[in-house]
């Protein structure tokens, strides 16, 4: 037995053999042993060097064995399935509705809304969502410049960063008295420490952001991040040569992702030696798929170049540390095949609809948001079962400090009829499929 | 392998049935379940596979291969697996240069219009057979998934042209030495003439179709979705030409749970 170790047994001989050679023996009353059945694989709480006997960061020396060995990157958390890696989006609860986060190898296909707004929003949600956590950015744009994509992000809530300031100072000093003492009736875990403070606010999963402040720009600058402004990459002459089935845009633009992962080392194909902290690369691509790109006819069924790079970035991600994620404008697109091979290329697919301009904004059933949101296919990479949500009907609203999805309720019927169709927000959500809420027929029999 | 729809199939789990063309098709879902299924199932029973995956990357295939107490690792260097990475060759289509060429890919099609898939039936042939350019011994080509290709822009023709020649190297007869699955997306809800083409002309090859779509009442957390069973009788004109199975299925982690409509364990 070491020296000041605590045991836990209950074999009748070694306690006797305890006794005998003198270490102190602590009997746990009958009434207490009986409610107290033996657990597998009980810790050990070994008094000194704690620190020599706790894993990474943990808290007891007890690790569980786990058959694989996930990397430990900070801003990453495994899946509920516990093999894959995710990565938060940069919106909470977005993350909570496609099943925890961006699965690391996988494409998160986002349907641009009318205006783009709301697309172009969650972009910049996951490239801030990328700074706070210290994870290198890759960005490309047709349209907007990506500088000033960047220059624009949402500042992280404002008691995030005091707790980043907390976990600095708790780094830096020393363990403080004053915690000790206090401890008068939980004495056994007074020498466990309450957080890991090596890792502090840049591990968390999942930031909140305040829309009407932007982020600090030491910040961002700080960041590593490469960005790809397609006129400055490709020159507007070559732009429109379509000599052969590839648009060139593209395929630049695939060049410069494989360049990154390359030097940046996600590859996992290419083995590294052990001491070099792995981290997670995020790709945005914003707007793909806009006239902007080159894309001709509004896409048909016989335009392979969009999906021929979907395919290849696919090869691209599933050998590498990445996750990506990609806005397309699909109410652009005339062919809803088009649209829909492009989906069974990626691998998480949602779409955005906003109520801007359209004549649901004034059904008073959906006053409280801004818009749906359609969850289309989930990823199903290295796993026979996607994340299967609840129910399929969400909707999001914007706030200042929250972008919240949330499930769509009915709204209660107060009255027993309604004098007019026109007000009965029951009936105006009734939708054609899926649903589980779907109404039919107006009679007055019906509940 | 999932032993009810083994027992549904007629398929027996240490014996894999020979000469079977099995064509699956999901609309508004995901098929690729099967695709594992018919794996695990021809790989316990001891058969050589080559699985053509221009979908997924091996990483898949294995990780869910383990949980289904596949290892495919092992098998693939035993040589019982042949893999064709079909996302590797592809981006290798994509990036390279005209002045590189395009070498040995057997993907040429996809930048060269005037190529046909000839190169990669050349390269399964390789992989399946012996020197003399028969089977060695029973073999399963398994193809996921054939609308990818025509995604990337072959014509259906071109494709259908391919799995002719494979059904001929493969299993012409009920009683060849080899097997056939392929998987084809056939979504209801779009018009995608090219996809509908090839589901018709891959139809007529196949003596199984499994059909693979969701409820039609909507989406179900309990129930995923449901599977039509097709049998095509060939051999025998006299009996009714065609046997219908319905199923509804549930994916969980390790294991895909298949019963009779209605008789989800949610419901009852």
């Amino acid at each position: 037995m070491l020296r000041g170790a605590l045991c836990t047994t209950y074999c009748p001989e070694i306690l006797k053999l305890a006794t005998q050679s003198g270490i102190f023996v602590y009997r746990q009353p009958s009434w207490k042993r009986k409610y107290s059945p033996p657990q597998v694989g009980d810790s050990l709480f070994c008094g000194d060097n704690m620190a020599a006997s706790t894993g990474k960061g943990g808290v007891t020396s007890f690790q569980k064995k786990s058959r694989t060995k996930t990397l430990q990157i900070p801003g990453t958390r495994p899946s509920s399935q516990g093999n894959q890696l995710l990565v938060s989006t940069g919106v909470p609860s977005l993350d909570h509705i496609i099943g925890g986060g961006i699965v690391v190898g996988t494409v998160l296909l986002v349907e641009e809304d009318s205006f783009g707004n709301y697309a172009r929003l969650l972009m910049k949600y996951f490239m801030a969502e990328g700074i706070m956590t210290r994870h290198p950015l890759l960005l490309s744009s047709a349209e907007l410049h990506p500088k000033q994509l960047l220059r624009d992000l949402p500042a992280p809530v404002s008691d995030d960063i005091g707790k980043a300031a907390l976990h600095q100072e708790d780094v830096s000093s020393e363990k403080n008295v004053e915690k000790e003492a206090t401890m008068k009736i939980a004495w056994r875990y007074q020498n466990l420490r309450t957080e890991q403070p090596e890792l502090g606010a840049f591990s968390k999963f999942g930031h909140y952001y305040d829309l009407s402040k932007t982020m600090s720009s030491e910040m961002i600058d700080t960041a590593p991040s490469r960005l790809f402004y397609l006129p400055d990459e490709l020159p507007l002459e070559e732009q429109g040569m379509w000599n052969s089935i590839r648009n060139p845009a593209y395929v630049k633009l695939l060049q410069s992702i494989q360049d990154v992962v390359r030097e940046g080392q996600f590859d996992l194909t290419v083995p590294q030696p052990k001491d070099v902290s792995r981290t997670v690369l995020r790709i945005g691509l914003h707007s793909l798929g806009s006239p902007l790109w080159g894309e001709q006819d509004g896409g048909t069924s016989h335009d392979t170049s969009l999906p021929h790079f979907l395919h290849a970035l696919r090869a691209v991600l599933r050998t590498s540390l990445t996750a990506c994620l990609i806005t397309i404008p699909t109410h652009l697109f005339q062919d809803m095949a088009f649209t829909r091979r492009l989906e069974k290329l990626c691998d998480s697919v949602i779409r955005l609809e906003s109520f801007a301009g359209s004549e649901k904004e004034q059904n008073p059933a959906y006053k409280d948001y801004h818009g749906l949101l359609y969850i289309k296919q989930l990823s199903q990479a290295n796993s026979l079962l996607s994340y299967m949500p609840d129910c399929n009907d969400f909707a999001f609203k914007l706030r200042r400090k929250k972008f919240a999805v949330e499930k769509l309720h009915l709204p209660p019927e107060l009255q027993d009829s309604q004098q007019r169709e026109q007000d009965d927000p029951v009936a105006a959500l009734k939708t054609p499929s899926t649903g589980c809420f779907s109404t039919s027929g107006k009679s007055k029999l019906d509940f | 392998m999932f032993t009810e729809l083994n027992i549904i199939l007629g398929f027996d789990h240490l014996k894999p049935p020979k000469g079977q063309f099995v064509l699956i098709s999901d609309s508004l879902t995901d098929g690729s379940f099967l695709i594992h299924h018919f794996l695990s199932l021809y790989i316990k029973g001891g058969w050589k596979v080559c699985l053509l995956a221009l979908a997924q990357s091996f990483g898949h295939y294995n990780a869910v291969g383990q949980k289904l107490g596949v290892p495919l690792t092992q098998a693939r260097e035993k040589g019982q697996l042949r893999f064709i990475d079909g996302l590797k060759c592809s981006l290798q289509m994509y990036t390279c240069t005209p002045q590189e060429g395009q070498g040995e890919n057997p993907l040429r099609v996809l930048r060269d219009k005037k190529a046909t898939l000839r190169p990669l039936y050349d390269l399964v042939k390789t992989q399946v057979c012996s020197e003399e350019g028969v089977l060695d011994g029973p073999t399963l080509l398994l193809v996921d998934d054939l609308s990818v290709l025509v995604s990337l822009g072959v014509s259906a023709k071109d494709v259908s042209d391919f799995m002719h020649y494979c059904r001929v190297l493969m299993c012409p007869t009920q009683q060849s030495q080899g097997a056939i699955v392929s998987l084809v997306h056939k979504d209801a809800d779009v018009e995608d003439e090219e996809n509908s083409t090839l589901f018709r002309h891959m139809a007529y090859h196949g003596t199984v179709h499994l059909a693979v779509e969701g409820l039609s009442s909507g989406y179900s957390r309990d129930v995923h979705g449901q599977v039509t069973v097709t049998f095509r009788n060939v051999q025998d004109p006299s009996q009714s030409q065609t046997r219908k199975r319905r199923l509804q299925y549930k994916v969980e982690e390790r294991n895909v749970s298949f019963f009779a409509p209605g008789t989800s364990r949610a419901v009852l």
